[in-house]
């Protein structure tokens, strides 16, 4: 079975880039029969949000116009993204460009040489990062060597229901911890299965709790776990004990599948999520109420996780200069821009002030959170960790199985294996 | 002289024309030799071959031996994929075979509207397991289907998926669900070469209709039933696709749906342990194998009237 379903996708993917680019060329022959072929370059990223399905194609069009001597084409890659990428590079049939994912995908694929440093090009065009939020960027870079440059990010943020806030009497949303707590109580009626936060209980969620409490998940090197430290307790125990205390739920119990769900059902009346969630809430439950504010401040600051994603050329890439040129109208200025239209937030500092935000200003709590937030990432080697230990540990201490120590203990230990068997 | 050589002409030429025969048979099953090879047997040994190495696509493969399995068997994670496995095989194979085997034999009789309940039943299986898979995950859902059945008769239900205690029972449903409608068209099919006369002669003798079943049906389907649960066992086993969406390919919650094929999956994909991965596959293999030969000794001797 599994043979079949990974096969099928493969001969579907690749069906499908041959019949757009033969689409194209032909297209391309009638126009302008006497010129040289045109360097095709497949660019790829995932499918399924609004950013990749629609935004991208557009781009692309506008960069097929201005550019004659390159084809363009975009491969979106449907099902488990990174999965599928490593088979095509197996086959070495991967495309040109690929989009780096945040949660430890970026180191990956940086390490086994799977994309290539971008540094000459970018010295070549004279190519400035200076414009691009740390956040965003700095994740993409390793030691002096650039991997890859910023395509969208977002920071968490704290969505809630001004409908349900005002029904608890509660004026406006929390601004410390205690507040988010206490806030949190009142708005909870397990009666009606409505809870003050719904969230699926996984690092990516409370990973900020423990930088507000002053703590870390890694030291800056990524080479040492710190999740046995006071701190990081104190913020891991916050988030765990709002689910012993009742006062949070899984999206499961609540019949959704994630935190921006539960909120659009009206079972949530705040969760934790990024921009993502606004074209969705929007689109899927246009009736529920929902407002944006800037995280609770914990007891050392309001630090939130950031979700950056980089475009990167592959070392499968049989042009890596027209490739360059397609990254670099990407993610210039005049493309950047664009993203905001998927729900997702700019890399770069200089557009925070572009029309856009002004005439939408569901945006304005999201963006002030991006000055104050750490990119989510892990060292290579740590795929399993994050897909499974991180999220199995987290669980056993939700469901009161094991304490919050005892469950930092097992995840600091099994990290430090990790950092030890040197990422296999 | 001339019968001699006669004869010694008739016996190459026999032997010409069986040469000519087998040439011919294997040139029309040529392509289904080489589909088999190229996509069957030709991976099925490449895996063998890549349960010594030690590869994680991206890098250049290298020997390891048989270090692979020492690391899996002392992995507590393959443990438990094992033990998902065999007791989703010990549960599901031997209820969809009975489920099947009794709605064989009633779909069997003259009932009204009898072609509605063999479609109704036979439906699940030509559906596609990814589409039954996000329907259950519907009934199942802690605000679905099933829980609100169970709240009229005022039990609150579990929270089926997100459970750890639930999650694998709930696939187990799923499977029974949409394996059982194919068995029964095969029960049906062994039912018709059962001869009416048996019964008749059973029924003059006084066996009531459960005896009739019981001493009758059940033995002469002794060849459609060792097919069931050969096939059952190797589908429960290698089960994959159902746990794969219900889990969202995790295996979760807390590895409870975790079975072997997605253990498999998830090692050479997810995390780039192909060795680890293809050594858990001649696991799967050798377990197969040895269940399926054990089987073949119980219910695989022919029927003697």
């Amino acid at each position: 079975m599994m043979k079949k379903s990974v096969t099928w996708l493969s001969v579907l993917s690749v069906s499908v880039a041959g019949v757009t680019s033969l689409g194209f060329s032909s297209a391309y022959a009638q126009s302008k029969a006497t010129s040289v072929k045109p360097v095709t370059i497949v660019v790829a990223s995932w499918s399924g949000t609004n950013v990749t399905n629609g935004i991208i194609d557009q781009q692309l069009a506008r960069f097929n116009k201005t550019h004659p001597g390159i084809h363009a084409i975009y491969r979106p890659i449907s099902g488990d993204y990174e999965t599928i990428l490593k088979t095509e590079f197996v086959a070495g049939d991967a495309p040109d460009i690929i989009t780096l994912n945040n949660g430890g995908q970026a180191p990956t694929f940086e390490a086994e040489g799977a994309v290539v440093p971008l540094n000459s090009f970018m010295a070549k065009s004279h190519y400035s990062i200076k414009d691009f939020y740390p956040g965003a960027i700095n994740m993409f870079i390793s030691g002096k060597t650039v991997y890859g440059l910023p395509r969208d990010q977002s920071p968490l943020a704290l969505y809630y229901n001004p409908v349900l806030f005002k029904q608890a009497g509660i004026s406006g949303p929390p601004k410390t911890w205690a507040a988010f707590q206490a806030d949190a109580h009142k708005l909870t009626d397990s009666k009606k299965k409505v809870y003050g936060l719904v969230q699926t209980p996984q690092e990516p969620r409370w990973a900020q709790f423990v930088y507000q409490a002053g703590g870390s998940i890694m030291n800056p090197a990524m080479t040492k776990m710190t999740l046995n430290t006071p701190a990081a307790l104190k913020g891991f125990s916050f988030f765990i004990n709002l689910y012993r205390h009742g006062v949070a739920a899984q999206p499961s119990e609540v019949g959704a599948t994630w935190g921006g769900q539960a909120l659009g059902m009206g079972k949530a009346a705040m969760a934790l999520e990024g921009a993502w969630a606004i074209p969705y809430l929007q689109d899927t439950y246009p009736k529920t109420k929902f407002a944006i504010a800037p995280l609770p401040k914990g007891p050392v600051n309001n630090e939130s996780l950031d979700f950056p994603t980089a475009w990167s050329i592959t070392k499968d890439a049989q042009h890596p200069q027209q490739a360059w040129e397609v990254i670099q109208y990407l993610t210039g200025a005049g493309e950047a821009q664009w993203v905001e239209q998927g729900g997702l937030v700019t890399v770069r500092k200089s557009l925070v002030n572009m029309p856009y935000y002004r005439s939408h200003p569901i945006y304005s709590n999201i963006i002030k959170q991006m000055s104050n937030a750490i990119p989510w990432t892990f060292p290579n080697g740590f795929d399993q960790y994050v897909n499974s230990t991180l999220g199995n540990e987290t669980l056993l201490a939700v469901e009161g199985k094991v304490t919050p120590k005892e469950a930092l203990s097992q995840l600091q230990q099994q990290g430090q294996a990790t950092l030890q068997n040197g990422g296999q | 002289m001339a019968i001699l050589a006669l004869e010694a002409h008739r016996k190459s030429g026999l032997r010409q024309w069986k040469r000519k025969e087998a040439t011919t048979a294997y040139l029309f099953s040529l392509p289904t030799i080489l589909l088999l090879v190229g996509f069957s047997l030709g991976p099925a040994a490449y895996a063998f071959y890549l349960s010594g190495v030690s590869w994680n696509l991206l890098n250049s493969q290298h020997w390891v031996g048989l270090s692979n399995f020492s690391q899996i068997v002392t992995m507590p994670l393959f443990w438990t994929s094992v033990q998902n496995s065999v007791i989703f095989a010990a549960i599901v194979m031997p209820t969809q075979t009975i489920i099947a085997m009794v709605f064989a034999a009633i779909l069997n009789q003259n009932l009204p509207a009898r072609g509605l309940f063999r479609l109704a039943f036979f439906f699940p299986s030509i559906s596609s397991s990814a589409v039954t898979s996000l329907m259950f995950m519907w009934i199942f859902n802690k605000l679905g289907l099933l829980n609100g059945f169970l709240l009229f008769f005022g039990v609150n239900g579990p929270d089926w998926i997100g459970d750890p205690r639930f999650a694998l029972s709930a696939i187990m449903m799923l499977n029974i669900w949409s394996t059982s409608g194919y068995f029964m068209i095969i029960f049906l099919a062994g039912l018709q070469s059962i001869p009416q006369t048996m019964y008749e002669a059973a029924m003059i003798d006084g066996a009531s209709g459960f005896q009739r079943f019981m001493k009758i049906t059940v033995p002469l389907l002794k060849p459609s039933t060792f097919f069931i649960v050969v096939m059952g066992m190797i589908g429960t086993l290698q089960m994959f696709d159902q746990s794969f969406i219900i889990s969202g390919g995790t295996g979760g919650p807390l590895n409870s749906t975790m079975t072997i094929a997605l253990f498999i999956y998830q090692e050479i994909f997810s995390y780039g342990n192909v060795g680890l991965g293809a050594a858990a596959t001649v696991f799967l293999f050798v377990l197969v194998l040895a269940l399926t030969i054990l089987t073949n000794r119980w219910l695989g001797k022919p029927i003697e009237y």
